[in-house]
């Protein structure tokens, strides 16, 4: 079985000295997916962005078998597509297509290789026809989908999503796990929502106080009462 | 929120819309020049420029009077800018005033000069908008850029566009979060507290900054390119 993602004992601490991760262990397989729960400021976020090399802590992070360093965050970033929690964020051209366009132009693709991804990932998430309209002009389900599109232009082999439910009704809730249910890829789901994690997720560790305080089984983490209730889930 | 402000009209389908936005940009842009080239320009080349914005808006297919209602902004900075105009330029008396005690003359070249002045400002931003309101924003930046504007430029003007309404939406709910728990009193106090939410303002539109920094980042974004 491949190793997706293999970190370990990762420490971060913000300079303003907030300590948020503190010793860090955790493997994903590949192919599977894998849910990252815990209450709010567990250290999710910051977890995620060490996924490539966004951030770097004391300890190793390993994406299929190769150590993030200074020196290849490119191709890291290439293999790991992070979806950020507020689309608004990562949504920031004129234009829907633009937006899509902008990783795979940042890989210095020729045009029409642009233009393939650019359809590829619409039509992954639904979006066609929507393509020249402005990230302003559309409602917050569309715009996490075309976070998502954004991500999948670079081709990643790694998806890592960060709370892809906040603020999502309960259609959007919806259609978004069948979309990513119909992407065959390693994927990462932080959240709490535990309705959601729970659907999709295979395995699941709970974050808590900056550690991996639990890690197992989907089934098995989420219908432990005692964990949700001490960690801050229930 | 919904808002549509600055370019509501622009994905609409009308003679002008259909133009290839490089010959738009070119003659606003030559319409600008013709305009403004003159201090003191004779009184039939705003008038020429205004036939062009009329003739030019009953085609474009827009709601009656947008254009003109807001290009009326500039009225107010224009009209209190030029102000002393008319009593400085040096001619013809056309009134003469009697302001405590002293005589104020007011010349004929000062009035006309203040008139055009007022007028070039209208005209020139009337010109832009309806440049702005016929042009989907993104087809206007490639144009820019066809005209090789520097990329950075490019990329800063499609940054303010694009972050200006959520700009727009913070301040919104800042507003409406502080006229949730607002009762109609303390007037001073009220305002002192305008302070602070500008700051939460600033504050947020920074962590923005940096959260979008990353995210370019994670999608291969090199700095060095700019």
């Amino acid at each position: 079985m491949t190793v997706a993602v293999k970190i370990q004992n990762l420490d971060y601490t913000y300079p303003d000295g907030t300590a948020a991760l503190a010793g860090v262990d955790l493997t994903v397989k590949a192919g599977t997916t894998f849910g990252l729960v815990g209450a709010n400021g567990a250290g999710k976020s910051t977890l995620l962005l060490h996924l490539n090399g966004l951030l770097s802590g004391n300890g190793t992070v390993e994406i299929f078998g190769e150590a993030v360093t200074k020196g290849n965050v490119k191709k890291i970033r290439r293999r790991v597509g992070l979806v950020f929690q507020n689309p608004d964020d990562m949504l920031f051209m004129p234009r829907l297509e633009d937006d899509i366009a902008f990783g795979p132009r940042n890989l210095g693709l020729p045009d029409d290789e642009v233009a393939a991804r650019v359809r590829d990932a619409l039509a992954a998430t639904g979006l066609e026809g929507l393509e020249r309209r402005s990230p302003h002009h559309l409602s917050l389900g569309e715009r996490r989908r075309a976070s998502i599109a954004a991500a999948l232009a670079l081709r990643p082999d790694i998806l890592a999503l960060d709370e892809p439910t906040a603020n999502l009704d309960g259609r959007g809730r919806r259609e978004l796990g069948e979309l990513l249910t119909s992407l065959n890829r390693t994927k990462i789901i932080a959240g709490h929502d535990l309705a959601f994690v729970g659907r999709l997720c295979s395995e699941v560790a709970v974050l808590a106080g900056g550690k991996v305080v639990a890690v197992g089984p989907a089934n098995e983490i989420l219908g432990d009462e005692g964990i949700l209730r001490e960690y801050g889930l229930a | 929120m919904k808002h549509g402000f600055l370019d509501k009209f622009s994905d609409a389908d009308g003679f002008l819309h259909r133009r290839d936005a490089r010959v738009k940009i070119v003659a606003v842009g030559a319409v600008l020049v013709g305009l403004n080239v003159l201090r003191s320009p004779p009184w039939y080349i705003p008038a020429a420029a205004a036939t062009i914005l009329v003739a030019a808006v009953a085609v474009a297919r827009l709601p009656l009077f947008y254009v003109f209602r807001r290009a009326a902004v500039v009225l107010p900075f224009a009209l209190v800018i030029g102000i002393f105009l008319p009593f400085t330029t040096e001619g013809e008396t056309l009134l003469t005033f009697d302001v405590a005690g002293y005589k104020v003359e007011m010349s004929y070249a000062g009035a006309t000069l203040y008139a055009t002045l007022v007028a070039k400002a209208y005209l020139s931003l009337a010109f832009v908008t309806l440049l702005l309101a016929t042009t989907p924003f993104g087809m206007l930046i490639k144009a820019l850029a066809w005209f090789r504007v520097p990329a950075f430029f490019l990329a800063l003007l499609s940054f303010t566009y694009r972050y200006i309404f959520v700009l727009v939406d913070e301040c919104e709910r800042l507003r409406r979060a502080w006229a949730a728990r607002y009762f109609g009193r303390r007037r001073l106090a009220q305002l002192l507290a305008l302070g602070p939410a500008v700051g939460a303002l600033f504050v947020r539109s920074y962590e923005r900054a940096e959260r979008i920094w990353a995210a370019m980042l994670s999608r291969g974004y090199d700095a060095s390119a700019i």
